[in-house]
């Protein structure tokens, strides 16, 4: 780095280079003309530029079909896999201010003590469902899981609990809802931000949403636009989470508002405040209050040190707080500006600069929005690598396909059969079954034939010796010390006050000599019991032999069935592919000859039974429910053959898109699950 | 004693032990029958005397009680009498507890002399039961003992059995 710096900014020759026009900005060097020294020609062809890229920068239908699909299959699955949960999308997807671009944010609230058990459960019910790259951060303020959806590489977030972000998503949709202009506003402003790259919190500038307040607060206190605020004297409406949070506010404006704007002068007007009336220096934007509150009405200071104060070699340390604050709309402790760098806050007052003395000289949008990075969802194809390929090679690949898919099928089967074997010697050597196996157990044939000959010689023993038991009843132990207390109360001294009677002298002699026959039987006891503990040893290490084969056993059953549905689905998308290329329909089960299953009773055969009072069978119940019940029975006619072409045509038609196999809302899928 | 030394106890040295020890009672328990009844008599002496000197001091209570009614109370005689009557009371008390004493000495020796008696008697038919035994055979007392060597049930085994049956019983 070069070290000659600045005398009057700090800034080094590289960050003079990286920053220019706030290097000259501070030194006074910069000209900026007022709003005035913009041509109003120019301005009008500005916002028909801005309006063009916004059009073509919004999610198309078919991205926005692709999210609603993934949003759709992990909240029927995670739904389902944890009781009393419900998967909530929100961020800009859902406030209608999304450019199409970044992650798909999601949030689960479910009643559950410990966040990080759920997300743990939730990567377990996420790797079943196939995503990759999994990451738990469990251990931040709102814990969230990361991950992407293999087929389309679309980055996705669920955070747990956070029912505060549900809210702010419906505010901000709110706001957008209230002009179309305010829409096109914040999204030229989040489209500036995106394409400058000055929207990254992780890389310390400020989060897309922090930009969507920012330019909502600009129209709020922009004279001219006058944006009302949605939560002045709104009914108040508590959200008990770790605190009480007011989340109440108008789904519209209180009073109608029509205001003249045009898709520039959001976006002008938002660069001309933070050039001129740079709003953090006595204020904390705050759109709760109309656009701004007074940094001392929040004992909002400013911390030490500034960005200012830590040119030109500590740029790494943090900023201190509330250096640009922005409060969050319900959690009016969140400043939004807390992720802020030192050359992040430096790069977004460059990048304002730069933005406002591109509109004097009259650049384009294009140059004003000039892309640096930008992350996009990779566009889905699903014959991508297939199109070039010889209709011979795909062929081959099909047959591949089945024939692999086939072994696959052929490894489950036997898999499953041998898991079934050992589950079944677990439990007879557990003696929770009364036969051996009935299936030979690959690798463990060994440890089986053990487990069959000592449980044998075991079951012998047990028999055995629970007859001795149930004839003696007391242990040796028990026997030997009534002996001895018997033999002791026959022959001790004895007080001539206290003489036994002759009968229990009688009852105690006859004891005596039962308790001399029954000891042996006690002793035999006692070795038959050592004998049982030293078959049992063995056993029960066979048996620990046999638990650790059943879990990988599983483990290979779990792999089969992932390889064999991945099969599937390669198959499937090479008919696919081999049909559009030979341009004929899907075979129907009708055309192939195959009888349509049995699918119980009629509705009107039902209707007979019921009507003559005969007893009504499973089947007929079953058929009874899925058309309505006893209610419904007698009004409904069993669908006509049109009726049934309709339906399928109606489902058909909401099936024209090239579907992944696994998800979408095909019936037969939807069946499946 | 040692496991094995008890399983070599035979029938009839144990039958033989009973009566032994049947034999050294029948022989002390006379001496001291002797010895109680002499203390049953002095006792029963003893409570009689207590209880006349008891019933005379009790009678002479009342008789005063009596006459200290039958005077006016601000009178010098009834004054007099009334200092005398804590002594009357006093002695009419150790008297009582004189006779309570010597009549609980009387029943516990006459208890005892009872007890020993019947200890003899009782003795004496138990000799004459086990001389019987070793004479005649003891398979009766053997019963229990070859059920169990033949493969049966255990009194225990039975007394369980009946138990649960009787439970089982009982529910029904």
């Amino acid at each position: 780095m070069s070290r000659e710096i600045c005398p009057h900014t700090g800034f080094s020759a590289a960050q003079q280079k990286q920053w220019p026009l706030l290097h000259s900005h501070q030194l006074g060097t910069l000209e900026l003309g007022d709003i005035n020294s913009i041509d109003q020609d120019y301005l009008k062809g500005l916002s028909d530029e801005i309006k063009a890229s916004i059009s073509t920068s919004r999610m198309s239908q078919q991205e926005t079909k692709a999210r609603d699909r993934i949003y759709q299959h992990l909240k029927r699955n995670i739904e389902r896999k944890l009781n009393g949960s419900q998967l909530h999308a929100f961020g800009s997807t859902q406030s209608r201010t999304s450019l199409g671009v970044g992650d798909l944010d999601l949030c689960l609230v479910v009643d559950a003590p410990s966040p990080r058990k759920i997300l743990n459960k939730v990567r377990n019910i996420l790797s079943s469902l196939e995503m990759t790259e999994i990451e738990v951060i469990g251990r931040a303020k709102v814990p969230i899981i990361k991950f992407k959806d293999p087929e389309t590489g679309l980055p996705i977030d669920i955070s747990v609990n956070n029912e505060l972000a549900l809210y702010n998503t419906e505010l901000i949709r709110a706001y957008a809802d209230t002009h179309p202009m305010v829409r096109n506003g914040v999204l030229s402003i989040k489209y500036w931000a995106s394409s400058r790259a000055i929207n990254q919190a992780f890389m310390g500038t400020l989060s897309s949403y922090a930009w969507t307040l920012l330019a909502i607060g600009s129209m709020q206190t922009d004279p001219h636009i006058k944006l009302p605020n949605l939560q002045n004297d709104a009914i108040p409406n508590i959200l008990k989470l770790d605190d009480d949070y007011n989340v109440g506010f108008h789904s519209e404006p209180p009073s109608p508002w029509e205001p003249t704007l045009d898709h520039a002068s959001c976006f002008v007007s938002f660069i001309k405040r933070m050039v001129f009336d740079w709003p953090f220096e006595h204020d904390v934007v705050s759109i709760r209050n109309g656009g701004t509150v007074p940094r001392i009405e929040k004992s909002w200071e400013e911390g030490e040190p500034d960005a200012w104060t830590l040119v030109p070699d500590h740029l790494d340390r943090r900023l201190g707080e509330h250096s640009m604050p922005i409060e969050d709309p319900f959690s009016l402790n969140h400043d939004l500006s807390r992720v802020l760098r030192p050359s992040g806050y430096l790069t977004i007052r460059e990048e304002v600069l730069k933005a406002w003395v591109g509109m004097l000289n009259g650049a384009p949008w294009a140059e004003l929005s000039k892309k640096e990075a930008t992350t996009e969802i990779q566009q889905f194809d699903l014959f991508e690598d297939l199109r070039n390929l010889p209709m011979d090679r795909i062929n081959a690949l099909h047959q591949e396909t089945i024939d692999q898919l086939t072994r696959s099928e052929e490894d489950g089967v036997r898999l499953s059969s041998q898991r079934r074997s050992i589950g079944q010697a677990i439990q007879f050597a557990l003696g929770k079954r009364d036969t051996p196996p009935e299936g030979a157990i690959e690798d463990d044939e060994l440890v089986s034939t053990e487990i069959s000959e000592s449980k044998s010689q075991l079951d012998e023993l047990i028999l055995k010796r629970d007859e001795l038991v149930s004839k003696i009843v007391i242990s040796s132990p028990k026997i030997s010390e009534t002996l001895r207390q018997t033999f002791g109360r026959i022959t001790e001294q004895l007080d001539v006050m206290n003489i036994p009677l002759l009968e229990r002298e009688q009852e105690l002699a006859s004891l005596f000599f039962e308790l001399q026959e029954m000891y042996p039987i006690g002793k035999e006891v006692d070795r038959l019991n050592r004998e049982i503990h030293y078959i049992k040893k063995p056993l029960h290490g066979n048996i620990k032999h046999l638990n650790k084969s059943e879990k990988k056993v599983k483990r290979k059953i779990r792999s089969n069935r992932k390889n064999t549905k991945s099969l599937r689905r390669e198959k499937g998308r090479l008919e696919s592919w081999i049909r559009i290329k030979n341009g004929s329909k899907k075979t129907r089960r009708k055309d192939k000859g195959e009888k349509r299953q049995n699918r119980g009773p009629k509705p009107s055969e039902v209707k007979k039974k019921m009507n003559s009072g005969e007893a009504l069978s499973m089947d007929d119940l079953s058929t009874l429910l899925q058309h309505g019940g006893v209610l419904n029975m007698g009004t409904s006619k069993d669908d006509t053959a049109s009726q049934q072409r309709n339906k399928r045509r109606k489902n058909k038609s909401s099936n024209y898109q090239v579907r992944r196999g696994k998800r979408g809302q095909g019936k037969q899928n939807s069946k499946k699950e | 004693m040692q496991d094995e030394r008890l399983l070599e106890v035979a029938p009839e040295v144990l039958i033989r032990a009973i009566l032994h020890r049947r034999e050294r009672l029948a022989e002390m328990i006379p001496k001291q029958l002797n010895a109680r009844k002499d203390e049953k008599e002095t006792a029963e002496a003893l409570a009689r005397d207590a209880k006349q000197r008891r019933d005379l001091q009790k009678s002479e209570l009342e008789a005063f009680s009596n006459q200290l009614k039958s005077l006016d109370e601000g009178t010098s005689e009834y004054q007099e009498l009334l200092a005398q009557r804590e002594q009357f009371i006093e002695n009419a008390e150790k008297s009582e507890h004189e006779y309570l004493e010597n009549e609980l000495f009387r029943r516990r020796s006459d208890s005892r002399t009872k007890r020993l008696t019947m200890a003899l008697n009782d003795c004496q038919r138990s000799i004459e039961y086990w001389e019987l035994v070793l004479e005649q055979g003891f398979d009766h007392l053997l019963s229990d003992a070859r059920r169990v060597k033949e493969g049966g049930a255990s009194s225990y085994a039975l007394a369980r059995q009946k138990k649960t049956n009787g439970g089982a019983q009982h529910e029904s």
